[in-house]
């Protein structure tokens, strides 16, 4: 399938880090176009009608890819979009607008994508062994 | 000079095969059971190499010692990385 | 008979740089690259070894060395790099 070739190569390297379900691509934009708003995960859940587990594990996805930050904790967690780099907006604007434009190659790219993940899912497992978490609650 | 280069191939060596260990206990895949079993030797190895060319005298040759722990750490990487094969 | 031991160890190595080349192709994972280049190291120093076979100047034992702890770090640098790249503590 080589329908997804003419996609940007940020984009396509964008979906291939940093996006791995549906609902991470679904919030990513959301939260990119209302971006002055903070969310909580009860809101984005009745927004999107997903379950916010799935919201939950989504944002912490998009925490760690730069994407979103979490901007408050009290009285619950709230998160906006607040991507890393101007470079990292800019692409994720491109995401946006092809999405708009030609949603079926997106979904097609991320299915290839998924099926690669669980190809090489031990080969990544190998690597992220080297990750030293950080100290949240745990000692890493 | 030389005694600065052994020394940091003997601690760089145990840095790797530590992180490799860690990451074991955190996953326990098989390339990765395979890969931090040879690192630690060659981790042992490069100590050896340092205790026999700076700490031990000339008359003490321990190349015999160090190379089959070499050729074993190789063997098991090896083994692990075929095995892996998918 | 020492000329064989680092032929096979060099061979060895090679074969490993080999296997992680692969696996930088099939997951696009960075670290892979810096293990498959760490093991390139790992047999240059062991071929330099056997070329060399145990001078009586120890100024180009060293030297042999020396790449094997560019090899080490080659590792490191990549183990650095695959934590900044996923948040981790390094």
């Amino acid at each position: 399938m080589t329908e997804a070739d003419d996609l940007p190569t940020d984009v396509r390297a964008l979906l291939h880090e940093h996006i791995e379900t549906y609902e991470q691509l679904e919030i990513l934009l959301l939260l990119r176009r209302e971006r002055y708003e903070e969310w909580t995960l009860a809101a984005l859940a009745a927004r999107l009608h997903v379950g916010e587990e799935l919201v939950g594990s989504a944002l912490e996805r998009l925490k760690s890819g730069g994407l979103v930050v979490m901007t408050a904790a009290i009285p619950a967690p709230r998160f906006a979009y607040r991507p890393a780099t101007p470079g990292l907006d800019a692409t994720a604007g491109r995401l946006d607008r092809e999405y708009a434009e030609r949603p079926v190659r997106i979904i097609q790219l991320m299915s290839a994508n998924a099926i690669e993940r669980v190809r090489t899912a031990a080969l990544h497992t190998f690597a992220d062994s080297f990750v030293l978490k950080k100290k949240d609650n745990d000692r890493g | 000079m030389a005694e600065a280069v052994y020394i940091l191939c003997a601690l760089t060596s145990i840095l790797c095969a530590v992180l490799l260990y860690r990451g074991y206990r955190a996953n326990r895949t098989r390339l990765l059971f395979w890969s931090s079993l040879a690192f630690l030797l060659l981790a042992i190895n490069n100590v050896l190499l340092y205790l026999d060319l700076v700490v031990l005298p000339a008359s003490v040759d321990l190349f015999w010692y160090r190379t089959s722990v070499s050729l074993a750490a190789m063997v098991l990487l090896l083994f692990g990385l075929v095995w892996e094969t998918r | 008979m020492r000329t064989f031991t680092w032929g096979a160890l060099a061979m060895a190595s090679l074969i490993a740089a080999l296997f992680f080349l692969r696996y930088w192709r099939d997951s696009r994972e960075r670290l892979f690259a810096f293990f498959s280049l760490a093991f390139v190291g790992m047999a240059v120093n062991w071929t330099v070894l056997a070329i060399i076979d145990h001078p009586v100047d120890e100024a180009q034992q060293v030297r042999a060395y020396v790449i094997r702890l560019i090899a080490f770090v080659i590792l490191i640098v990549g183990i650095i790099d695959k934590n900044r790249r996923s948040g981790g503590r390094l």
